[in-house]
Parts: structure tokens; sequence; C-alpha cells
């Protein structure tokens, strides 16, 4: 891939949407919520002390218990509303904080992803030459793991499309974290994870795991020896009867994908088998 | 009223190779952020200002 300045200059990776970006004005808010309601509570405590004192001072201990009984009967429903409003704001705030999370996520997938992906689909299915199509093909599988790996909520994710040629599935393109893949899925007799993976193709099936150690497995899924990934999704690349290839995204942390990631895989995976399938 | 590219400028560099996809994904989260952002509090205020109207007449 080329490379260019980023359009925006250097600036913080926002990563999970909201990190960073909406956290100041987040604090800013709360903290005025903060200051009203230390000006409410001198107000409280003005008001009781000149009521106190608008008849002289106590003066015998009686008097002083009375007094230390009002205060604490007027601070306590003070103190209990004002943490009842400060929860109250926070939750607000998280609310608010996860709409505009899920909101840029959304803008993100459709506006910034598919549209252009789906514009390269297009693009190979126009183009005559076949040396051109298949430099666009190169382009566009590069371009699925890049947004699989960006789009998915893993930390440090790693995506990878395995295509399917002669019966055996090798990476073709990949993104993300340090070790290229290597893994070959075969239909051998003693290669268990390469005939389960190719069966997922063939019914076009997909696979979420959530943690490789704790899941019980299905047969074959089970990670090969020293392998550095948790969880994974893989997804069958298919367009209609044509199989295609086997796109997973994975990553070392358990847990790493929900079902928002299991569909982004999902659209990823049909807009690569719409810009891969032969015309027949 | 709104009109742009359906494909703008910079998601044509990124998927013609010319960009980096660390730098097309950055600048895209925070636009998507800063839209979102504004766009959510838009709404959150606008049904604040329609529950308070709707108190205002119920009275």
């Amino acid at each position: 891939m080329g490379s260019t300045p980023p359009l925006a200059g250097p600036g913080p990776d926002t990563g999970a949407a909201g990190a960073g970006v909406l956290g100041e004005p987040l604090i800013r808010r709360r903290s005025r919520l903060r200051t009203w309601l230390l000006l409410e509570a001198g107000a409280v405590t003005l008001g009781y002390t000149v009521a106190v004192l608008r008849d002289g001072a106590p003066a015998t201990g009686g008097a002083w218990a009375l007094v230390a009984a009002g205060a604490v009967a007027v601070a306590v429903p003070l103190w209990v509303k004002s943490r009842r409003e400060l929860r109250q704001e926070i939750d607000t705030r998280s609310a608010e904080t996860l709409a505009i999370e899920t909101d840029a996520k959304l803008r993100l997938i459709v506006g910034d992803v598919v549209t252009p992906i789906a514009e390269v689909v297009g693009r190979v299915h126009q183009t005559s030459g076949k040396g051109e199509r298949e430099s666009l093909r190169g382009q566009l599988k590069q371009l699925v793991v890049e947004a699989a790996a960006n789009l998915c909520d893993g930390e440090r994710a790693r995506a990878v499309f395995f295509q399917l040629e002669r019966g055996e599935m090798r990476a073709a393109a990949w993104f993300g974290r340090g070790e290229p893949p290597t893994t070959v899925f075969t239909d051998g007799p003693g290669d268990r994870r390469g005939q389960e993976a190719l069966l997922l193709v063939r019914f076009h099936d997909y696979l979420l795991v959530d943690d490789v150690r704790a899941d019980e497995l299905p047969r074959g899924a089970e990670p090969r020896p020293g392998a550095s990934y948790r969880s994974f999704i893989s997804v069958a690349v298919f367009c209609g009867q044509q199989n295609l290839g086997m796109l997973s995204v994975d990553a070392p942390e358990p847990r790493a994908f929900d079902e928002t990631d299991l569909n982004v895989m999902r659209a990823m995976a049909q807009l690569l088998g719409a810009g891969l399938v032969d015309h027949r | 009223m709104m009109r742009g590219q359906v494909v703008p400028e910079e998601a044509r560099a990124w998927t013609a190779g010319l960009l980096l996809s660390s730098a097309y994904f950055a600048h895209a989260r925070r636009e998507a952020v800063a839209k979102a952002s504004a766009a959510i509090r838009g709404r959150l205020h606008r049904a604040r200002r329609a529950t308070s109207e709707d108190r205002g007449t119920s009275r």
C-alpha cells in the first residue's frame, strides 16, 4: 500500500469511539452540577444558621444538642439528594456516550466502509481486462481485511482472508497484529481443522468463539498449538453456489467480539464474495 | 439541505491504495464521533424541549 500523510494530521486515535474525544465535556458538565450542589448546601447551611442564631446562641447543653440534631436532620436529606443527582448525572452521561458510540460505529460501517467497498465491487465487474480485474480483486481483498480488523472490537485484532483454490485454503490477504498467517486448510485425513474449515465454507456458515481455552469447541475448531489468539470469528465467503474462501478475525484477548462484529464480518464476507465471483 | 459525494475523496484515496488504512480509519473515526456526538446531543435537546413543552400544555 502507498502512504500519504494522514488527512487530519497526527492526532489521538479514538479507538473505541468516544474515549478521549468525549471525555472532556463529560467531566466539565459533571463539575458544574457539583458547583450547584455546593451552592445549594451553602445556602441551606446559611439559612439554618440564621434561623438558629435569630433568637441568640444556644445557652444550654440541651439546646446545643437540639441544634446538632436539627443540623443532621437538614444535612442527611441534602446529602442523599446530592448523591442521587450525581449518580443520575453519571448514568445520563454514560447512556449519552453509549448512544454516541453506537451512532458513530453505524456511520463508520455504513458510510466509510461499506459504501467505498461496494464501489470497488462495482468496478471489478465493470472492468473488461483480466489483469486489471485481478488487480482490483487483490485490492478488494486487502480493503476487506483492513476494514474487518479496524471495525471489529478486538484491541489487537487480525483479519485474514483464506482463499479457496483447488480444495485448499491459504491466506490471500491479511491485516493487523504481527505474525503473517501461515495456516493452510486442507482436506487431508490428518488435517481435522482443515476439514472443518472447508465444511464451514461448503455449508456457508459462520463461527464465533469467545474463548478458545474456555468454550466447548466444535471438533476441528481448536487452535493450533502455540496460536496467539483467544477469540475469533470465521465466516464463509461465497456468492450463489460459488465457494470462495473464509474471512476470519482473531484477537489475543478472550471475548473480544460480539454479535455486532459478527454482523460486520458477514457483511464484509458478502461484499468480498460479490467482488470475487466469476461470471458464469 | 445536504449535498456531497457518495464516495468521498478520502474514501477513494483509501480504496485506491493512496492512503494508509490507519490514517483513513483514524480520520473516519474522529469524523464519525464528532457527527454522532452532535446528532445525539441535538436529538436529546429536542426531546427535552418537547417534554417540557408537553408539560406546559398539559397544565
